[in-house]
Formats: C-alpha cells, structure tokens, sequence
C-alpha cells in the first residue's frame, strides 16, 4: 500500500517495539485510514469506530514489545489489533444472527459498502473496487470482515469447502493484480 | 522424501487464510514455522497483509480529526513504557473521550498539592511536544503533494527551529572554498531525532546515495544514521531515529545502500558542545 512518510519502515518497527511516544503520529498517518476502513467495515457504523480506532493505538503503543517480524508485517500485526477489537465491540452489543444477515445481505446484494458512509476519494481506488470481481469482494467481506467461517461460507454460498480457499485466494490474487496495475 | 513445494504451499490458499484469522492455532503455528523458515512464505504474508491494507483504504473512510490529539493527550497522560515484555504490566484503561476537558480539572485536584502541581506541568509540556510533533507530522503528511514547494519547506523548518529541543547543526561542505553549507541537522536529544535539511548537494549518480554520520564519543569510528535518497531529498526534511549521543555529524557520498564506513566526505559539522540553542 500506499507509504505516506519516508520514515524507514525498520526504524518505525524498533520504535514500536520501544513504545517510542513519537512513533504514535508517523503510524497513524500511514496506517489509520486502512484501520479505520477496517474497523467501519467490520462493525458497519463510523462513531463507534473511531472510538475503537482510539483504544486501538493505545494497544499499539502498549503493546509494541509484543510484535514479531517474523509473524508477519507491522500492518499486518496492527490489523490484527484492529480487527480484534472491532470483533469484541461487535460480540459485546450481542449482535444478533438477524442484523449479522443484514449487514451480509447488503454485501451479497450490491458489495459497495455502506453508502451514506462511504466516500471514494480518488479514481484510482474507484478502479481497483470496480475491476474486481464481485464474487471475490464477497469473498473478502463475508470471511475477512463479516467473520463468517469457511464452513458458514460453504453453506450460505452452496460451494465446496475447496473452493471457499481457492477463491479466497484468487481474490487476493485479483486484488494485487489491479494494485500493481494501478499503482495503488 | 518429498519436497516441500512452496508455490503449491501458496497456492493452497492457506496464507489468505491465515491472514483472514480463518485458521486453527495448530494452523497457524504451522504457517508461522514455515514463514520462519522460507522467506518466500514470510514474504507472501506481508504481501497479502498489504494488498488487505490497501483495500480496507478503498471505500475512502477516513477517522475524524480529533482521533490523533485524543490518542496523543491519553498517551501523554500514561506513563512510558520503557523495560522489555513485563507480564505484571496491566493495561491501562483509556481516558473519557472526544474532548480532552479532564486536563484542567485534573490540574485543580491535583494542583492542591505541590507534588500534584508539578506532575501536571510535566504533562502539559508533554502535551505542548507532541502537540508540535503532531503538527510537524501532519505537515509532512502534506509533503508528498507538495514537494517542490519550498514554501511548504519552509513552514518545515520553521516548526523545526520551534520545537523545543532542537538543536539546528551546520553541516559544513568539506571543500573551504564552498561557503554555503550543505546541510543541516535538527538534533532533539530528548527524543533522540536527527532531522535532516539538505541545502547544497547536487544529484549523486546513479547508484549512489547520501549518507549521515555521527561521531560518537569513544567510538573510533563514525556511526551511520541513515542513508537518503535522492527522491527523499526532494521532497524535504528526512527524519532519522539515532539512539546514541553523537558529538559531531557528517554526510558523505556512498554506493547505494550505504557503506559500513565513510569513504567520500563531502561535509563535517563542528561539534555540537561549541553550537549554542
């Protein structure tokens, strides 16, 4: 994705791992909008989710010792925060089994998200979300953000196991394709 | 014995997977051995994590204003944490949000005691630090928009002269008969930055790059802070995190990547105990 900064990467690690006070801004202004869109996307509402947003870098600062290089990147390590805390906010309201299949409903259906909410900013990523297929944005949404299991998937969407991973895979595949192409 | 194939392993599906959580403990330990041992596969996770990155930007949501000086004025507000991983180290619960109110209020409670009084001037100075690092980083968050203008380098550097803490080093061009220096170094002690503005150097070839050096006392040799590269020199000052004291800096002409040691010189400050601010 898109570097904002021309911080190294590597020296914002070791700051991270130190708990560094002044790491806080660099990394939000590379990586709060992705956690952010993580985050509104997960829970389906924006208010809450900056609220999450907060206690998220608190945990990252908090939390800076426990990142491993070799489990995966920094993004990737603070997705996890994210999408963990979104998944807890989303078990504490009790969200029922109904507005679970609403909110998937809506992703089923037409796959842009929710649109009083959303806002594309440039024509680049309005190609990227275009380009893709919608099979593979399901995909994505219904086990990445919606947590649905790959056996869940398997039986709301009437395919094989096999291809639950197989997709999941060529979605990926699909999305690196337009980022590179795009220059993303 | 068969061997391990890995673009079967990727193809597999498996590191999507285990990117999306989707994967069982045992799964994902197997996963994580494996990314131990081939980079290829270490390598493809970051991948996918970034691809997932860039896509959860793509609905262009963006977090309200406020959300960066409530994360800074809460962080302020905790003590840092500076020892390794410590299991006894209990999180600490966040403070009340979207207004930061509690300051003055916790100033007057904590103000009737002179021990109280001093602890909120320490936060309040904190507060004013990072108040100035957040607004020179939302500056440089500009920065990649506004990259040949110098108007915006200079509202740079202005923040920079500001902060308190700074120290502005002269980085003098090696040849004597050159007056205008080639650079300076910002040097916050207290936060151990070296904030470069690079004045008068001229491109430096092809596969080759700039390279900051510190003269450290009772290191013989100088210590590498950094290289840079001619993008980043364009679009202003380059922030570097140095961990050590260093008495005096340097910048010299190196292959790219850097070198170990310096080998081009092309400038030297004096030392920074004879530079006053």
């Amino acid at each position: 994705m898109e570097q904002k900064t021309t911080f190294p990467e590597h020296q914002l690690i070791e700051m991270v791992k130190n708990s560094d006070r002044a790491v806080i801004p660099m990394l939000y202004q590379r990586y709060s909008s992705s956690l952010y869109g993580l985050i509104v996307k997960t829970i389906g509402n924006q208010e809450d989710a900056a609220e999450i947003l907060q206690d998220v870098f608190l945990k990252i600062w908090q939390r800076g010792h426990q990142y491993q290089e070799d489990k995966g990147s920094l993004l990737g390590w603070m997705m996890r925060i994210a999408k963990n805390a979104a998944l807890d906010h989303t078990r504490s309201r009790v969200v029922s089994q109904r507005s679970k299949t609403d909110q998937m409903d809506y992703l089923v259906s037409d796959g842009k998200g929710p649109k009083s909410e959303a806002r594309i900013p440039d024509v680049g990523l309005r190609n990227v979300l275009d380009r893709m297929d919608e099979r593979h944005r399901q995909m994505i949404d219904l086990l990445y953000y919606q947590n649905y299991t790959q056996s869940e998937v398997e039986e709301l969407l009437g395919i094989p196991l096999g291809t639950v991973k197989t997709r999941a895979r060529a979605a990926i595949t699909q999305l690196r394709k337009i980022l590179r192409n795009e220059n993303v | 014995m068969e061997q391990f194939n890995i673009q079967e392993y990727l193809d597999s599906g498996v590191i999507e997977l285990y990117v999306f959580d989707q994967l069982s403990e045992a799964e994902r330990e197997a996963v994580e051995k494996l990314a131990a041992q081939y980079p290829e596969i270490q390598n493809e996770i970051a991948e996918v994590e970034n691809a997932m990155g860039a896509y959860h930007t793509m609905e262009g949501l963006t977090p309200p204003d406020y959300i960066l000086s409530n994360i800074l004025a809460e962080t302020a507000a905790l003590p840092a944490i500076t020892t390794a991983p410590d299991p006894s180290l209990k999180e600490v619960k966040a403070l009340p949000r979207k207004s930061v109110a509690w300051l003055p209020i916790a100033a007057a409670v904590v103000g009737l005691a002179l021990a109280g009084w001093m602890f909120m001037e320490k936060q309040t100075a904190q507060l004013n630090a990072d108040k100035l690092q957040q607004e020179l980083w939302a500056l440089r968050s500009k920065e990649q928009d506004c990259a040949k203008d110098l108007a915006f380098a200079d509202k740079q550097l202005t923040i920079l002269r500001q902060q308190e803490g700074n120290k502005r080093v002269v980085v003098k061009n090696i040849d004597a008969t050159k007056k205008q220096p080639i650079a300076a170094v910002y040097w916050n002690q207290s936060q151990r930055f070296a904030h470069l503005d690079l004045i008068d150097l001229s491109y430096p070839g092809s596969g080759k790059q700039y390279q900051l050096w510190a003269f450290v006392e009772g290191q013989a040799a100088p210590v590498s802070i950094g290289v840079v590269s001619w993008e980043d020199i364009q679009k202003g000052v380059i922030s570097f995190k140095f961990d050590q004291k260093p008495a005096a800096f340097a910048i010299s002409l190196e292959r790219f990547g850097g070198s170990p040691t310096p080998t081009d010189v092309r400038g030297a400050s004096a030392p920074l105990e004879n530079i006053k601010g």
